[in-house]
């Protein structure tokens, strides 16, 4: 069966850390990181790449637009 | 098959959503997880979408979103506190073929600027006006505004409003919507995903509105 992979590129220097996107990822694929970027916030990442399925809910509600979601098809 | 690794993934070719060129790449000014980020970018989708970006007017308030200006990539106007429908209403009379919008918070449209909403509104013009509202004004403090809820806590009012003293909070959405010349009216939020795409939905609307000439 076609199985969907996504990730997410996250522009970790815009991030302000404020978790909109973990609560609206359906997989649990995000989560903060413990360093902190040039803002002296902790930024997101994927904590559980595996996971993702590139649905571009974290995107959408991401209220700086830092998050870009990539998805393909594997066989 | 062997594993994929993100980076085999993050490919131009894979990409499914990203930020959209009608935003500028200026960091927002706005605290971590406000809406204002998200509302701005759903107007400049829906601007992309149509394919108005060089047709299209805004009208900035007064407020957080005065500086809305750095980040969408379109002709923007700032107006006097609350006055932008007025703004809004002569860019639109005089160049009947652009696309005029409004982006107002509650302490801009339904505060100060109530009597231009409602006549700009009564009036039936052919605008569109975004109002973000979030029961208080946030900018200034936390202070009680009009539209601040029932029994809502603010620093004006720690015990949170009461209906006795302070009056009922204003809901200008139900007031507007009773008016005839008012095309179309509706209320969203942009908390998850689902509610997101409600409220792209309802503000491409109402930009399509404005292309059909009904306000």
């Amino acid at each position: 069966m076609a199985k969907i992979r996504g990730a997410v590129k996250v522009d970790t220097e815009k991030c302000k850390g404020c978790s909109v996107c973990l609560g609206a990822c359906p997989m649990g694929v995000l989560d903060l990181a413990k360093e902190v970027n040039g803002k002296g916030y902790n930024y997101c990442y994927m904590k559980d790449p595996e996971k993702c399925i590139g649905c571009a809910s974290c995107a959408i509600v991401c209220p700086d637009g830092v998050i870009s979601v990539y998805k393909v098809k594997v066989d | 098959m062997a594993e994929l690794t993100i980076n085999d993934i993050i490919k131009e070719e894979n990409l499914v959503y990203k930020k959209t060129k009608v935003m500028t790449d200026n960091v927002m000014h706005y605290c971590p997880g406000c809406g204002h980020g998200t509302t701005h970018r759903l107007v400049a989708e829906v601007i992309e979408e149509l394919g108005i970006q060089d047709k299209t007017i805004g009208v900035t308030p007064v407020g957080c979103s005065v500086l809305m200006y750095n980040y969408l990539d379109i002709d923007m106007q700032e107006a006097a506190h609350g006055r932008a429908p007025a703004i809004a209403t002569a860019i639109k009379r005089v160049m009947p073929d652009k696309f005029v919008f409004t982006y107002q918070g509650d302490g801009d449209l339904a505060a100060i600027g109530t009597a231009e909403t409602i006549h700009s509104c009564n009036r039936g013009e052919n605008i569109t006006i975004i109002f973000v509202n979030n029961g208080i004004y946030g900018m200034t403090g936390g202070q009680m505004a009009p539209t601040t809820l029932a029994g809502m806590k603010a620093v004006t009012c720690p015990r949170g409003r009461d209906v006795n003293t302070m009056g009922y909070p204003l809901h200008i959405t139900e007031l507007i919507a009773q008016l005839p010349n008012v095309r179309f009216v509706t209320r969203q939020s942009v908390h998850t995903p689902a509610n997101v795409r409600k409220a792209k939905a309802a503000i491409r609307k109402a930009f399509e509105n404005q292309k059909d000439g009904k306000g």
